[in-house]
């Protein structure tokens, strides 16, 4: 059963316009640092500005990605981690729906964005769990005590609930191990994508990751639809 | 680290952009849609990482760029800093070895003329 029904169209969209949101912010960022920046930012965020309005959508794609390339070459790599890394996919995913022949070739591209999505929650748990430190609470009090993450110094306090942090620490790796169960039913991911949403606000709250929040909503709409097309479809 | 045109150095070893004592909720909320600041200071900690497992110029270049850029801002107001015509950073390694904290310092990198 299947409570909303997302159109590939309509997922898509909101893919370009969520990601469009996300690039904006993040140009509007550069645009108050050095001049450098300023030359790639600015005509970022006039370009996220077209994707978010669909003007020109194919083109406007391709000039982000010619962009994207210039980013990696003036940082020497990603400027802020996981974050560029995810929206560089979403965007070339997004590249490949324009350049797909067939309908199949674009459902693939999103189907790939939204695998790649679903592994980078359970890879991330897969990691944590693996690790004595991590199950032990003891890495999420390292990461307040002494790590560069915190954004103020009071939150450092939150390394003396070692009981609190054990629990945070289970939370979010059950959370990331069990993500891909959530595929089985579409209400199951709707309640997963709010979890995994609010999970994301609050790494920006305790660690200023507010990128990775905008970032990784805006491949929501892919999953939503690659749901209903593989588990309710078939 | 400032130092003088003698390569004196004019204070001890400071921290590059500490963190505020404390963040209200509602600057968490305006920082979820604006944090330049902080997103570069994330950039400088990625750099860092860089340079300790493989140095590059690059990365160092980024690093004392963004230092001489807050120290200019800083030095037109601060006059204890006006002197200084040299910079240098190093990098300090906090590991829990053994459960306990160990500090160390991992890469210093060379004087950098203020500019």
């Amino acid at each position: 059963m299947s409570l909303l029904v997302v159109e590939f169209e309509t997922a898509l969209r909101w893919t370009e316009i969520l990601l469009g949101f996300a690039f904006a912010q993040q140009s509007l960022e550069h645009l108050t640092r050095f001049s450098i920046e300023r030359l790639i930012f600015f005509p970022r965020l006039v370009l996220s500005l077209l994707l978010i309005f669909g003007w020109q959508t194919p083109w406007v794609l391709l000039a982000l990605f010619v962009l994207a390339l210039v980013m990696l070459k003036c940082f020497q790599g990603p400027y802020n981690g996981g974050a560029d890394r995810m929206g560089l996919l979403i965007l070339c995913c997004c590249c490949l729906v324009q350049l797909a022949p067939t309908q199949a070739w674009k459902e693939i591209a999103i189907g790939y964005l939204s695998l790649q999505l679903t592994l980078s929650y359970f890879i991330s748990g897969w990691v944590k769990v693996v690790n004595h430190e991590w199950r032990s609470g003891q890495a999420l009090c390292d990461v307040f005590q002494f790590s560069t993450y915190p954004v103020s110094e009071n939150l450092r306090l939150l390394h003396l609930s070692p009981r609190l942090l054990f629990f945070a620490s289970w939370f979010a790796m059950g959370l990331e191990l069990l993500f891909p169960l959530a595929l089985f039913s579409q209400i199951g991911l709707l309640i997963a994508l709010t979890i995994t949403a609010v999970f994301h606000f609050s790494n920006a709250c305790f660690f200023g990751l507010n990128r990775f929040f905008w970032i990784w909503i805006s491949a929501y709409p892919s999953l939503l639809w690659f749901q209903q097309r593989v588990f309710v479809e078939f | 680290m400032l130092l003088d045109e003698q390569y004196k150095p004019l204070s001890d070893w400071t921290l590059f952009r500490p963190h505020p004592v404390r963040l209200g909720f509602l600057q968490m909320l305006q920082r979820m849609v604006w944090n330049p600041y902080w997103n570069e200071s994330l950039f400088v900690v990625s750099c860092t990482e860089r340079l300790l497992d493989y140095p590059t110029q690059h990365s160092e270049k980024q690093i004392i760029k963004r230092i001489i850029y807050d120290l200019c801002s800083i030095r037109d107001a601060a006059k204890s800093t006006a002197s200084a015509s040299h910079v240098q950073f190093r990098i300090d390694l906090v590991q829990r070895v053994n459960g306990e904290l160990r500090q160390t310092v991992a890469y210093t990198a060379n004087l950098q003329k203020l500019t």
